[in-house]
């Protein structure tokens, strides 16, 4: 079987399998105990903490543990405002956990408003800076699209925020960014970053949003206390730990195994565009982050091409697995994509467990399905 | 005071000769949803009651015998000695706080009484207006009616209100009907609406994977398993229409397609009806709704049908109080989820609304290997049992 839905999730390393284990099953206290075995448990949090912190160019105090990378969205979208009213700006094609609590905000009384991005799916900045105006309350741009892989210009949709709307709250889903990209949340210069263990080798269930020092939190979850208060509960120890580790491996191969992904990647692209007619690459193969490839084909739904592929051993995407139950056409209409491909669009993301070779076979039989669909077009 | 469920039956009534064989598929299906619950049935001449079950099971019990096709309405009752004390007391606890007017009506079975019903419902309601202020007797619109059943066996049966149960006839008391299903709102309400007809339901899906995904059939699944709530155990019978469909797509006139489709779909399920004891097909089609279910396209189906009646309870029913149905028997939320099925994927841009059935059956003849296509599809068909739970 070929994988190539890792920005969906991803295959969990086995050093992780085994901390897990180790945490599950041997030091499984909780850190809030006050006997001995609890205190390792708890400096096993905050050594993670630390790790996650290097991670994303700031300190350990500024890293708060969540169950998901949407809890970390969501903590920083509805915990940080101050004010009842205002605008929220946010792009055309952020994740769900990021749109819908949007949203959700506008139904509190919020305006929201809502960028438009190139047909790559990058946010558009002069549009950005039309709208960033003083009732601005906070900006929400993704750092790397889950859709096309789209690397959006973070630190100067910052520079853009803090001129026009100095008081606004900046935060950026890092979710696809995280050891796929240079991470420094310092030098992005935004004030909460959302990242996420399932989609760098971790298990799901545990993520973190980075929570600048000037910016206060109310409560999301009560209880005792956790998490400075923000987030009550006992501390997912085993997938925090777990996380650390994951996310230092990957965040210490990106000039390694990170250009090897997108020569990966960059193959794909040339191999499918090669072979097959009809078909848009909505990626941005020089501004994006390197494992992910997004196409657009004439004619074929993207739905039925994944099935296709999936009779002949290899999983692809068809876009944000979160939503894929949605008949929801946002993406490709954010994508200015023409009626014909709005229906196409397949995503293929790798990993460092792909290969070259997968790369040829992956090409090959998409250009073979195409071939083959496309026989059954409506007439 | 001990609860008692009393259950009733509808049209059971009007059988004659026959009319044990119904009963006792009646018994039947309340044994089977009893069957979960510690409790005791029982019954005489034309009631059914339920008896020393835990009271905090009663809601679920309630819920449960409501969907038996069958039985018409049922009371909790409280069950008493047929002494006019524990009777009137009862009756008293039988009016709801908040009700205003009341009246009484007794049935007298137990003539060994020495007062006849008449005297016996006035004296309960001047018990309850002695008791109770604030409430006056309406013999024609009361708010509540408390009914005081007294039978031979020294007991009395004490309630008011009922609850309307699924009504129709016991389950495979018609025989059985196979069911052509989709993903959608209409053939789960067709199916439900035969089998309160008595008629033990199989279901024949059809899919195209990939042209359809697995959400879609997962989709169909769920409807099935859901419709096992009133329709008793269904066997569903999942066919790949992929080659067939393709062929189709490759041999026959596009504006065509869907009529073609649907004979073959109907060929494959009368097979399967014949193979599985049923008398009869079922389809969700409701005239006028979509392009194929015009008169000229039900009669192109039809016309492949070789020997069994088509059934089709929609046929005059509107898509609201298709939906509204849908709603009642669960399959509403499954349905309204957006995967498509296979008749939507090749769906040609101008599906010929009044098929001619010369050409139907021409385009149809255009399949060379269609008896060995139906052949593979029956053979290779996926086969799941659900049993009511």
């Amino acid at each position: 079987m070929i994988y190539m839905d890792n920005a969906a999730t991803t295959r969990v390393y086995g050093e992780c399998s085994d901390i897990i284990r180790h945490y599950n099953e041997e030091l499984y206290y909780n850190p809030s105990a006050l006997y001995g075995m609890a205190a390792k448990a708890a400096n096993a949090v905050e050594e993670a903490r630390e790790k996650i912190a290097r991670c994303m160019g700031c300190e350990s105090g500024e890293v708060l543990f969540t169950a998901s990378g949407s809890e970390a969205d969501n903590i920083a979208l509805t915990c940080s405002l101050r004010r009842k009213s205002g605008e929220i700006v946010i792009s055309a094609v952020e994740h769900a956990a990021v749109y819908n609590t949007a949203k959700e905000l506008e139904s509190r009384g919020y305006k929201f408003v809502v960028i438009p991005t190139d047909r790559h799916g990058r946010a558009d900045i002069s549009a950005l800076e039309k709208a960033i105006n003083n009732d601005t309350r906070l900006v929400s741009i993704m750092h790397v699209s889950n859709d096309t892989g789209a690397l959006n210009d973070i630190a100067k949709i910052s520079e853009i925020t803090r001129r026009l709307a100095p008081a606004a709250i900046i935060h950026s889903d890092g979710v696809q960014a995280l050891g796929k990209v240079y991470v420094d949340v310092k030098s992005l210069g935004v004030d909460l970053y959302s990242i996420s263990g399932h989609k760098v080798h971790a298990p799901k269930g545990v993520g973190a949003l980075y929570v600048s020092k000037k910016v206060h939190l109310s409560p999301f979850v009560y209880g005792g206390g956790q998490e400075r208060g923000v987030r009550s509960a006992t501390e997912n120890v085993a997938g925090i730990c777990a996380f650390a580790h994951a996310a230092s491996v990957k965040c210490g191969q990106l000039s390694g195994i990170g250009v090897e992904i997108r020569a990966m990647r960059d193959a794909l692209a040339r191999g499918i565009s090669g072979s097959v007619s009809d078909v848009i690459i909505n990626t941005d193969i020089d501004m994006s982050a390197p494992h992910i490839l997004s196409i657009a084909v004439a004619g074929v739904r993207g739905e039925v091409l994944a099935h296709c592929l999936e009779d002949r051993g290899i999983i692809a995407g068809t876009g944000s697995a979160c939503s894929a139950r949605k008949a929801d056409r946002r993406i490709a209409s954010a994508l200015s994509l023409e009626e014909k491909y709005a229906g196409g669009i397949l995503r293929l993301s790798l990993s460092q467990f792909n290969t070259l070779q997968e790369v040829d076979i992956v090409a090959k039989a998409i250009g073979e399905e195409i071939e083959k669909l496309r026989r059954y077009i409506k007439r | 005071m001990e609860k008692v469920i009393l259950l009733r039956y509808g049209e059971l009534f009007l059988k004659g000769r026959n009319r044990s064989s119904f009963e006792s598929a009646l018994i039947d299906s309340i044994k089977r949803a009893l069957a979960p619950y510690e409790c005791n049935f029982s019954r005489t001449q034309n009631r059914y009651y339920v008896e020393n079950y835990r009271p905090e099971q009663e809601r679920s019990l309630v819920d449960r015998l409501t969907k038996i096709f069958g039985l018409c309405s049922l009371s909790v009752a409280v069950k008493v000695a047929s002494d006019y004390e524990q009777m009137y007391a009862a009756a008293l606890s039988a009016v709801p706080e908040g009700s205003k007017t009341f009246c009484v009506r007794v049935k007298r079975a137990d003539k060994r009484m020495n007062k006849n019903s008449m005297q016996i419902a006035m004296e309960a309601g001047g018990y309850i207006l002695g008791r109770r202020q604030g409430l006056s007797v309406d013999l024609f619109t009361p708010d509540t009616t408390v009914n005081i059943d007294i039978r031979e066996n020294g007991c009395a049966y004490v309630y008011s209100g009922k609850v309307e149960c699924a009504g129709g006839m016991p389950l495979g008391t018609a025989g059985g009907g196979m069911l052509l299903l989709s993903g959608g709102f209409d053939s789960p309400v067709a199916g439900y609406r035969m089998a309160r007809r008595g008629m033990k339901i199989t279901a024949v899906h059809y899919h195209s994977y990939p042209h359809t995904g697995l959400q879609a059939r997962q989709k169909v699944l769920d409807i099935a398993k859901t419709m096992t709530r009133y329709c008793g155990d269904i066997r569903l019978i999942v066919v790949s229409f992929t080659k067939i469909q393709e062929e189709i797509h490759r041999r026959c006139d596009g504006d065509f397609m869907i009529t073609v489709m649907r004979r073959v779909m109907v060929r494959i399920a009368e097979r399967l009806a014949v193979d599985n004891g049923c008398g009869a097909l079922i389809t969700g089609e409701s005239l006028g709704q979509v392009a194929s279910q015009t008169v000229a396209g039900i009669t192109s189906t039809e016309d492949a049908v070789q020997q069994l009646p088509v059934f089709r309870p929609l046929i005059g029913m509107d898509k609201y109080e298709i939906m509204d149905t849908a709603a009642k028997i669960g399959t509403y939320d499954i349905s309204k989820q957006p995967y498509e099925d296979c008749c939507t994927v090749f769906l040609p841009k101008n599906p010929v609304i009044n098929p001619k059935l010369d050409k139907a059956r021409a385009e149809e003849a255009k399949l060379v290997d269609l008896d060995a296509m139906i052949d593979e599809a029956i053979k290779e068909a996926e086969i799941i049992e659900y049993t009511a739970d």
